[in-house]
């Protein structure tokens, strides 16, 4: 039945283009271009590109930008971070910006959400670029006795772990999120402090953190492949392709959706692949019968 | 199942993200509207016999 629903989804996909337009109408990252100095003129020269390096990170989205920081602020030296095209260029600046700590029964996972949270608050304070963290809370819906049982547990799981999750009826809910039909809803989890943060800008903010630090951050090379010594079983480095190599200790593949294809070359399998996802962003609503998205979402629930 | 109700009602910036799983769905306050995500109930693989490499890192676009 989703599976049915969701096929609708696509075929209005003249819909999903046309908001794919005016996200990028809103959100040229403008933080981005200022970020990257003069647009027109931001490819670096061979002489910019270093010889060597203790560390290569390829690719500079939220994650290559976050290891970079988190290296150069734990001392590293010598941290080259290369961009195919633009920080955040990929898919880092499609992504939603969902700040959840709620849902996990990984200990790991549930504090790296949480370090991650206090990351994206306090990151402004060292780089001077707000992240766009916003607490406005999450709610999590259980609309099945199954859904309802799981975040059950989950939600005393994270609780022991110091997460402030808090079970809340349909009218809460309703009340939190007036727009939201809530007359199957069994249960909200919500934390308060969740929200939700700017992709962009978080990817900027951790990428000045991490010039800040002494990190090297380079837009416009692309990685052409991943040099090994005679072995065959150690890296030694990268090569561009502008024809330049990059010797390092350690190379780090960051590359978002492009990582499998990337590590393949080295002989290395990364079982990662991109899946589609949609979403939909409408005009302003200062009034919700004006919005078209509204009545394809009803639509298909019905 | 979560869906929207016709009444006169302005988003505010402070509302909540929702996040329905039940229905592959997210939605959050975006500028002055929303933004509705919709997960995929069955996972549609993308470019898998082109490959991605062939494009450039600037998905702006897309």
């Amino acid at each position: 039945m989703h599976a049915e629903m969701l096929r609708h989804f696509r075929q209005p996909w003249r819909s999903v283009s046309t908001a794919a337009r005016r996200i990028v109408t809103r959100h040229t990252p403008a933080a981005c271009r200022a970020f990257s100095g003069n647009p027109d003129d931001r490819r670096p020269t061979p002489k910019d590109i270093p010889t060597d390096a203790e560390v290569v990170i390829i690719g500079g989205g939220i994650i290559g930008n976050s290891v970079a920081y988190h290296l150069a602020k734990s001392g590293m030296k010598d941290v080259v971070l290369l961009e195919q095209d633009q920080v955040t260029a990929g898919t880092t600046w499609h992504a939603a910006g969902l700040m959840v700590t709620f849902g996990s029964l990984s200990e790991t996972s549930t504090e790296i959400r949480k370090y991650s949270k206090q990351l994206y608050r306090d990151l402004e304070s060292e780089t001077g670029h707000a992240t766009g963290f916003s607490p406005v809370g999450f709610i999590e819906l259980a609309s099945e006795p199954d859904r309802l049982e799981e975040y059950r547990r989950i939600a005393a799981f994270n609780r022991a772990m110091g997460i402030d999750v808090q079970e809340i009826g349909a009218s809460e809910v309703e009340s939190l999120f007036p727009l939201c039909r809530t007359d199957d809803i069994l249960a909200g989890f919500y934390v308060p402090d969740d929200g939700r943060v700017n992709p962009v800008d978080a990817c900027v903010s951790l990428s000045k953190g991490a010039k800040m630090h002494g990190a090297t951050v380079l837009e416009g090379v692309r990685v052409s492949g991943i040099t090994r010594d005679a072995s065959g079983t150690t890296v030694t480095g990268v090569t561009t392709e502008s024809g330049q190599t990059i010797r390092a200790k350690k190379v780090v593949n960051c590359a978002g959706m492009w990582a499998r294809q990337l590590a393949e070359q080295a002989g290395v399998v990364c079982p990662n692949q991109a899946a589609e996802h949609y979403y939909l962003v409408t005009d302003a609503m200062p009034e919700v019968t004006f919005v078209l998205p509204c009545v394809i979402f009803v639509s298909i629930v019905t | 199942m979560l869906s929207l109700l016709f009444l006169p009602l302005k988003v505010e910036k402070h509302w909540p993200v929702i996040e329905d799983p039940a229905n592959y769905t997210y939605i959050r306050p975006e500028g002055e509207g929303l933004m509705v995500g919709l997960f995929e109930a069955e996972v549609h693989m993308w470019l898998t016999e082109a490959g991605v490499r062939d494009l450039t890192g600037d998905l702006k676009l897309l």
